[in-house]
């Protein structure tokens, strides 16, 4: 038993038909040792799943000793005071962006917590994410900027971030950070999500006596398959947690998360998150929506699109090579490109712009030959 | 008839027996500890005195008379801290 394999149980915790953690010697030796534990402590709070131990811990599915005990309960209550304060943060940004009018969404870390599981201090998280309406994006920003958000290194500008970029990272005066977000995935599959949708699926989400706006639980439930299967080569677990959160307890309409799936042509992203909910929490998912992509095949665009988000080709230059054939019309091929151009060479400066002229080679001749949809 | 009832402003979790509480006017979060915490469970719906003593001695098996005095003390320290007010 590998602390992986103890992390996934905790992961998995309290997910019907999951038995818990998985330990050495169930049901024979007991707690684990000063050097597994703390590795396990590490890892857990780097995959944001404090809350998860928390509860397997005091369910008794995983056995501690008292020291070890403590040490959970003190670290969650540390986590929670983390979140809490974070939620304070977003209240009075929310209440300054209201004041200016923008509309904005909660995305991911409040918004998983109070809609998706069962008890918000289960899921523990490290920043906000909002997202904003492209044409208030900057409107947005510069609220934020007034509040004393600042960007880190910036590479783009703000025709790029207005136009193709997935968002921006912003640190607080309180050493806080908020994802501004313009759409919920960079290029290519962000490229055909109906971002008025997002905002027209909007629920309310009480927080504080305020009424705030977040998700519906379709495109909440693809905004979590979008985050697990694009995010990272190997996923954090409490993202894959999220997606068999919503999978098997819901609430969502199945056929309109495969209508929308199909419309923003992200059935193999579904059926990726699917997938790791199975690899990586070892649980069972079913329904209909999983009946539906069990046996989906991506297609080669598809393959190669994921492939620039969590292959080892991965990176910014794959990604824009691959999102050229998402963009339905040329002159947003060629807006796309030169600015990406623009982006890539800031990045490549300190190495020079040899590899930024080879992939825009490159991604000159994928838009020569991909400039439909098909394929 | 009068009562208490949380602030609802107030952000809050559970951590086992223990609720933390985020407070508008307070730059640091407060833990209130297992008694604490049952009256903070109690008050989801509003509650007068007599009901929240007696739900209380229920819990802890007892006398009302015995705690009376603690929970209301209890109450307006927590009201002091802007997590609860009378309605």
């Amino acid at each position: 038993v590998t602390t992986r394999s103890i992390v996934q149980g905790v992961a998995a915790h309290g997910l019907p038909g999951h038995e818990g953690p998985q330990l050495p010697g169930r049901g024979g030796s007991g707690p684990l040792g000063p050097g597994p534990w703390s590795s396990l402590i590490h890892v857990v709070q780097a995959q944001r799943l404090v809350g998860f131990l928390h509860a397997a811990v005091e369910a008794g599915a995983l056995p501690v000793t008292d020291d070890q005990r403590r040490e959970v309960e003190d670290l969650h209550l540390s986590w929670c005071g983390r979140v809490l304060r974070l939620e304070r943060i977003l209240l009075d940004v929310a209440a300054e962006l209201e004041r200016a009018e923008i509309r904005f969404l909660v995305l991911k870390g409040s918004a998983s917590a109070h809609l998706v599981h069962r008890d918000p201090a289960l899921r523990l998280f490290g920043d906000n994410d909002l997202l904003f309406r492209s044409e208030s994006f900057s409107a947005a920003l510069t609220v934020l900027q007034g509040l004393g958000y600042r960007r880190g290194v910036s590479t783009t500008d703000a025709m790029f971030d207005r136009r193709f970029g997935k968002g921006v990272t912003l640190r607080g005066p309180a050493g806080d950070e908020i994802d501004a977000h313009r759409t919920l995935v960079f290029g290519t599959f962000g490229f055909a999500i109906d971002l008025d949708e997002l905002f027209d699926s909007a629920v309310p989400l009480e927080l504080g006596g305020r009424q705030l706006r977040a998700l519906g639980p379709e495109t909440r439930l693809l905004h979590a398959c979008y985050h697990a299967a694009l995010g990272d080569p190997v996923p954090r677990f409490s993202s894959v947690r999220d997606v068999a959160e919503m999978l098997i307890r819901g609430p969502h309409d199945p056929s309109r998360v495969l209508e929308l799936a199909e419309r923003w042509q992200a059935r193999a992203v579904v059926a990726r998150a699917v997938a790791l909910c199975q690899e990586h929490l070892r649980v069972e998912v079913d329904g209909p929506l999983v009946d539906e992509l069990a046996d989906y095949q991506p297609t080669p665009r598809e393959r190669r699109a994921i492939d620039s988000y969590v292959g080892p080709e991965r990176g910014f230059a794959a990604k824009v090579t691959t999102s050229l054939p998402y963009l339905d019309r040329t002159t947003d091929k060629v807006a796309f490109l030169g600015a990406s151009v623009v982006r890539s060479a800031v990045f490549s400066a300190p190495h020079g712009l040899r590899s930024t002229i080879g992939w825009f080679r490159r991604g000159v001749r994928s838009l020569v030959r991909g400039s439909g949809r098909g394929g | 008839v009068a009562g208490w009832e949380r602030v609802p402003e107030v952000l809050w979790r559970r951590s086992g027996p223990r609720r933390v509480l985020d407070l508008p006017s307070c730059d640091e979060v407060v833990v209130l500890d297992r008694t604490g915490s049952a009256i903070w469970d109690l008050l989801e719906s509003r509650r007068d005195d007599a009901e929240i003593v007696a739900a209380m001695s229920d819990r802890f098996a007892t006398h009302p008379g015995a705690i009376e005095d603690e929970v209301a003390s209890f109450l307006e320290e927590l009201r002091a801290t802007g997590a609860v007010r009378r309605a």
